[in-house]
């Protein structure tokens, strides 16, 4: 009995050999797995690095630099004293990001309230389908779109749709902001009003604020628009692409917020639209700001859609406003010109493309950083 | 504020949210129509019987009695108009030479004989009467030929034979210059003329003759041009009237008549039934006008030809609906005129197995590390958050990393490749993977690591027995949707992988040859191809087969959790 | 209160640290000893210089109100608790005289000698063959012959045969919560443990599946030595040869469970007992 015992204690206890063996294949294992793991690390090293080191022969002289980024007159293929304006394909950038934006965040944000808060759970799950719908679709079917499909739509009914939109977006609103400002108005102006009065007041007031809408679609209306590829174009479709990305991420942080809250503000007496903006978007905030910061990602990076609906026009539009004029962005810059500026490396046209690649990886950066910092104080709360 | 607006603003807001919805669903509606149905178009579509003939000479097709009895047919129901053209062709200028240098010789000979006349004209006092007498003297001397000239060119245009005249008057501009020049000459010495008077009797000799040729010439030679027009629009319906003309064409699109109906109405409407032709305008450029040929060929037999086609376009190119199978497996022919975008769907496939063979291990080796391994650090904390940044980066920035590292630097290969392409797309995605096979690892329940453990299995055995197993549905689903969004990307392969044309790549090619790929032929195909009216179809069908692709990849992903999931639980 | 320890003295002064001999043979009916052994979770002192020992061939119960350190000291003897990080032990525990802290101790030869029933049963998901056959495999047999017999005889020991022996190649998870806890037994018991450790098998399950499980462990005892730590007193008192009540991290009292429940040394033990608390 003893020595079975024996036999079978020694089997528990590894000799100092094997002991060691196992330690260091434990050892080793991690250290493969960690190694394998870090390559996306070394990945994004060398992108970076690489990208900094390309972009550095452009860098290095200041004048260019100071030309790149206030001057606009682009000519980088030119035999002799080329220029690298690149002014207004930074503007063509901005205009786009924040044309898309505009119309993406509002949208976005106000569709995902409706799907966590307004909608039932079950009607929620099956319209999820949709937005995962949007945001599969590829890059560049987008693009088509947009070039072959509306394009020409702008081109021959221009006025009539942008007429149309002003309308269908600005009467209702203006409807409903006259008649609450009518309400606001009626009580610091008159005394004592009577229903009559009340009633006038009212109705002036909206009137007067819809004739805006009015007025704008009938100007609208008459316009021409020279070509369909321009930043209205881009900026719709990029809209459509950033909603996904803003839908989602707003609806989550929208439902991670607690019963309690609600039903604390209902308690209370508010409306759902009051409870929704007094209580559940102050303490979304953060959220939603990590949703437009990751839309805004998704934009600025975005090339296939703007290279092929942006009109890649080299003036900045006038007015600086004017959506319906051509612009060119940095992303379309590139994969325009990196073809042929493969053949000259080494030329301060194949350059000025990586000092282009790296703003973009700056902003990209910064984007970033900026939405981990918005949510880990979020978690932090 | 009171309660009543309040309400009011709380029903409007849920109706903006209601709409913002709605909006959305009508935007995923308004995208995916066109391109469904055009993009059903490039495949279910009314073809002729060049289609079929295409098919059979080039794609070796075997076709059944019925289709040769067709083509067969088309070709009797063209035969007549061939006869026409070659009737109208033909042209006898002879005769008309004949009458036309009759009434030369008239008109020379009345100037000769009203020579006398000439100089009481020389001797003329104003300058004005001078000019006057010229003119008239001119024109009696001519009528008759211009009468002739008119008789002639009118019949010519009956008859089809403008060209043959158009050729005879060129010859006689000459001819009357010459004769004009010599009588001239003649007069000249034997009078002792001074220069002013020289000019003038040129003037009186040929005055208004030359214009009238020039104009009837260019009446003749619009015809003629038009003429050539509508046979260009003939040919670019029919195809090659014999087959030499086929074989002396280089262009595939040249040897064949049009093989969509929908495109053969559209040549007969702007290249046949209505043409365009240069004429001088006003100031005297060269403008291009579209004219109404019926209009213009009026009382023609161009004319017959014009209502033959419009007649019978039917019964010369047999239309019928097809299903055309062969847009996923033929190859392009010609700019992708013809055949198919295989070679586009074996690069897409090519690029997107080879993105994620490199990138689902690695990604779910890291994966495995973050979740079972990693003890949260400083190192971790770095390795995290390097993984969301390269989410971060541009899709156009890695094509740049890509070309400049991977093909310049590394040389994995020598130049654009499927290899350098995959890699490329491998980075994109892994981050996703990544992220989505951590967070499958961490879904498994605690309970079956411990069970696992309690049952003597290390901590690897562990994973790879139990953990894995009940992780897989969740990280497939996410390898899946990645492979999905490898497939439509296009920036990272402009400058790593993708061609516009080429053949389809054989497997061991992949490591060294560019490859058309889905989406960067749609970018072209819209852009930069020289006849995109014409392969309108094909851009559709294109975008239409990418989509659907990336739409099957993420259902298949979803449909196989689903059962995965059934199975664990049931 | 006053800590009263009943345990084999000879035991703790036999076993040194690099030894693995015990020098006393007649210590072969202690399976498991426990020698002023405690746990630490961070700086909290979760069990407190406990010293026991588990008898062979008996079944032995720890009970105590619930948070007072029973499960931790239950999952130190096959060093589960390695799993947790924040977890330190002092003192030993021995397994046939070997110190199972030892620092080249094969933790995976171990947790083959002590088994372990969780207290949610957690069948993987996968047929229900695969779940017994999951630790002779990780043994190294492969034969199919031999997988077959040691599974129907895990099974049969499991009393669970005769309910799925028709569709071993099913799902274990469509199995009844009862049906999954025997199940988890038959897959401790196919890999032959000496020591069977159950930390409260029935707290999930209903009364009827927890009848025919205090039935299995009744018949279990014949051929292993089991630990099971329940909250539920009937059951020691039903099932258990030896009783350990732990309160506080402390073990408070040990013995014959019919000594133990008729007539306990300590008034706390008592108390217990008596239901004035816990």
């Amino acid at each position: 009995m003893n020595q079975e015992m024996h036999k079978r204690a020694q089997t528990l206890i590894l000799d100092r050999h094997n002991s060691a063996a196992r330690a260091l294949f434990g050892l080793l294992g991690r250290a493969a797995l960690l190694a394998v793991t870090a390559l996306p690390t070394l990945a994004i090293i060398f992108i970076l690095f690489f990208i900094v080191r390309e972009s550095i022969p452009f860098l290095d002289n200041l004048p260019r630099v100071k030309e790149f980024f206030t001057s606009t007159h682009w000519a980088p293929s030119k035999e002799v004293d080329p220029s690298f304006g690149a002014l207004s394909i930074f503007y063509g950038t901005l205009m786009v990001t924040v044309g898309s934006c505009a119309v993406a965040v509002p949208l976005g944000v106000i569709a995902a309230i409706c799907l966590s808060e307004i909608v039932s759970p079950k009607f929620a799950g099956i319209f999820k389908p949709v937005v995962e719908l949007l945001a599969a679709i590829p890059s560049v079917a987008y693009g088509f779109f947009a070039l072959v499909v509306f394009a020409p739509i702008l081109q021959n009914h221009g006025g009539f749709l942008l007429s149309a939109l002003a309308l269908l977006a600005g009467l209702p609103a203006c409807a409903i902001i006259g008649i609450a400002f009518s309400d606001m108005a009626l009580s610091k102006m008159l005394r004592n009003p009577n229903k009559n009065q009340k009633a006038a007041f009212r109705v002036i007031i909206t009137v007067a604020l819809c004739a805006l809408p009015v007025a704008a679609a009938y100007k609208l209306f008459s316009v021409e628009i020279a070509s369909g590829t321009n930043a209205f174009n881009a900026s719709i479709i990029l809209a459509i692409m950033a909603l996904p990305t803003i839908v989602s991420i707003s609806q989550d942080a929208l439902t991670a917020i607690g019963r309690d809250m609600r039903e604390g503000s209902l308690a209370l007496g508010s409306t759902r639209s009051e409870m929704i903006f007094k209580v559940i978007l102050p303490c979304a905030k953060s959220g939603i700001a990590v949703a437009v910061i990751l839309g805004f990602m998704r934009v600025i990076g975005e090339t296939m859609v703007v290279w092929m609906a942006s009109g890649n026009s080299l003036k900045i539009p006038e007015p600086f406003y004017n959506f319906l004029e051509p612009v060119r962005t940095l992303t379309a810059t590139i994969a325009g010109e990196m073809g042929e500026a493969d053949q000259s490396t080494g030329s301060a046209r194949y350059h000025v493309l990586f000092a282009m690649s790296f703003c973009l990886l700056v902003a990209g950066l910064l984007l970033n950083g900026a939405s981990q910092w918005i949510g880990s104080n979020r978690k932090k709360k | 504020m009171s309660n009543q607006i309040r309400k009011v603003l709380d029903k409007s807001f849920s109706a903006a949210a209601y709409c913002a919805l709605v909006v959305m669903s009508l935007t995923v509606v308004v995208f995916l129509t066109p391109i469904i149905v055009n993009g059903i178009g490039a495949i279910v579509f009314k073809a002729t019987v060049e289609h079929e003939k295409f098919l059979m000479e080039n794609l070796d097709r075997e076709y059944s009695e019925k289709v040769l009895q067709r083509i067969a047919e088309a070709n009797a129901a063209r035969e007549p108009l061939y006869k026409m053209m070659r009737d109208y062709e033909r042209g006898d200028s002879a005769a008309y030479k004949k009458r036309l240098d009759n009434g030369i010789s008239r008109a020379l000979a009345h100037i000769e004989s009203g020579s006398d006349k000439i100089f009481a004209l020389l001797n003329e006092t104003s300058a004005e009467a001078r000019v006057r007498m010229a003119a008239e003297f001119s024109r009696l001397a001519w009528f008759e030929y211009l009468t002739e000239l008119d008789l002639a060119a009118k019949e010519a245009r009956a008859s089809g034979n403008s060209m043959a005249l158009a050729k005879v008057l060129q010859a006689q501009e000459d001819e009357i210059s010459e004769a004009a020049k010599a009588a001239l000459n003649e007069l000249g010495e034997k009078k002792k003329l001074t220069f002013s008077q020289k000019s003038m009797l040129r003037r009186a000799f040929t005055h208004g003759v030359f214009e009238e040729l020039k104009a009837k010439e260019g009446e003749l030679h619009d015809d003629d041009d038009a003429y050539i027009a509508v046979k260009h629009g003939i040919e670019e319906l029919l195809g090659p009237a014999t087959q030499g003309d086929k074989e002396k064409y280089k262009l595939m699109r040249q040897k064949y008549g049009q093989t969509r109906m929908s495109l053969a109405e559209d040549v007969l409407k702007n290249s046949i039934l209505t043409i365009s032709i240069t004429r001088a305008n006003a100031e005297g450029a060269e403008v291009s006008q579209r004219i109404d040929s019926l209009k213009f060929f009026k009382n023609t037999p161009v004319e017959k030809m014009l209502l033959y086609v419009e007649d019978n376009i039917d019964a010369m190119l047999r239309p019928h609906w097809t299903i055309y199978w062969g847009f996923f497996t033929d190859n392009p022919y010609d700019s992708s005129i013809f055949g198919g975008i295989w070679p586009m769907i074996l690069g897409t496939f090519y690029l997107t197995a080879g993105a994620m063979i490199m990138a689902a291990p690695l990604g779910i080796i890291a994966a495995i590390y973050f979740a079972e391994y990693a003890k949260e650090g400083k190192i971790v904390g770095i390795l995290r958050m390097c993984v969301g940044t390269l989410a971060g980066v541009p899709s156009i920035v890695f094509g740049l990393f890509g070309l400049t590292f991977l093909i310049n630097t590394l040389h994995v290969s020598d130049n654009k490749s499927v290899l350098a392409g995959a890699i490329t797309l491998a980075l994109l995605i892994l981050p996703t993977i990544i992220r989505s096979c951590e967070e499958a690892v961490k879904a498994v329940p605690n309970s079956y690591r411990e069970a696992a453990a309690g049952l003597g299995a290390g901590k690897w055995r562990g994973i790879c027995s139990v953990i894995l197993p009940s992780a897989l549905p969740s990280m497939l689903t996410g390898i899946i949707i990645s492979m999905g969004r490898a497939a439509g990307e296009t920036a990272p392969i402009i400058f790593t992988a993708a061609t516009s044309t080429g053949a389809a790549l054989a497997v061991w090619e992949i490591f060294s040859q560019p490859t058309p790929a889905l989406p960067w032929n749609i970018y072209n195909i819209c852009s930069e191809h020289e006849m995109a009216d014409k392969v309108q179809h094909v851009q559709y069908g294109m975008v239409l087969t990418l989509i659907t692709i990336v739409l099957a990849l993420n259902f298949a992903a979803i449909v196989i959790r689903a059962r995965m999931q059934k199975k664990l639980k049931s | 209160m006053e800590n009263q320890t009943l345990i084999m003295n000879r035991q703790t002064s036999a076993v040194k640290f690099k030894d693995h001999i015990p020098s006393d043979p007649n210590n072969i009916d202690t399976v498991v000893s426990a020698s002023d052994f405690s746990v630490y979770y961070g700086k909290f002192h979760a069990v407190k210089n406990v010293n026991m020992s588990f008898e062979r061939g008996k079944v032995t119960a720890i009970i105590g109100p619930s948070g007072c350190g029973k499960s931790t000291f239950l999952r130190c003897i096959n060093r589960m608790n390695d799993l947790v990080d924040s977890c330190r032990t002092t003192g030993l525990i021995a397994l046939d005289g070997v110190n199972i802290y030892h620092p080249r101790l094969d933790v995976v030869e171990l947790r083959r000698r002590v088994g372990m029933v969780f207290q949610r049963p957690n069948p993987f998901p996968k047929s229900i063959f695969d779940n017994v056959a999951y630790g002779p495999r990780l043994k190294g047999v492969h034969g199919r012959k031999e997988l077959d017999e040691i599974v129907e005889n895990s099974l049969r020991r499991a009393a669970l045969w005769d309910e799925v022996k028709d569709r071993l190649h099913s799902n274990a998870l469509g199995l009844s919560g009862g049906q999954q806890q025997r199940l988890c037994i038959a897959r401790a018991l196919a890999i032959k443990p000496e020591v069977l450790l159950m930390d409260e098998p029935c707290s999930a399950l209903d009364p009827k599946s927890t009848s025919r499980i205090e039935d299995l462990i009744a018949e279990l005892s014949s051929e292993y030595t089991i630990a099971i730590v329940t909250h539920n007193m009937q059951q020691a008192a039903r099932v258990s040869d030896f009783t350990a009540f732990f309160y506080e991290g402390n073990l408070i009292e040990f013995g014959e469970t019919k000594l133990l429940f008729t007539n306990p040394k300590c008034e706390a033990t008592n108390d217990y007992i008596t239901g004035r608390f816990g």
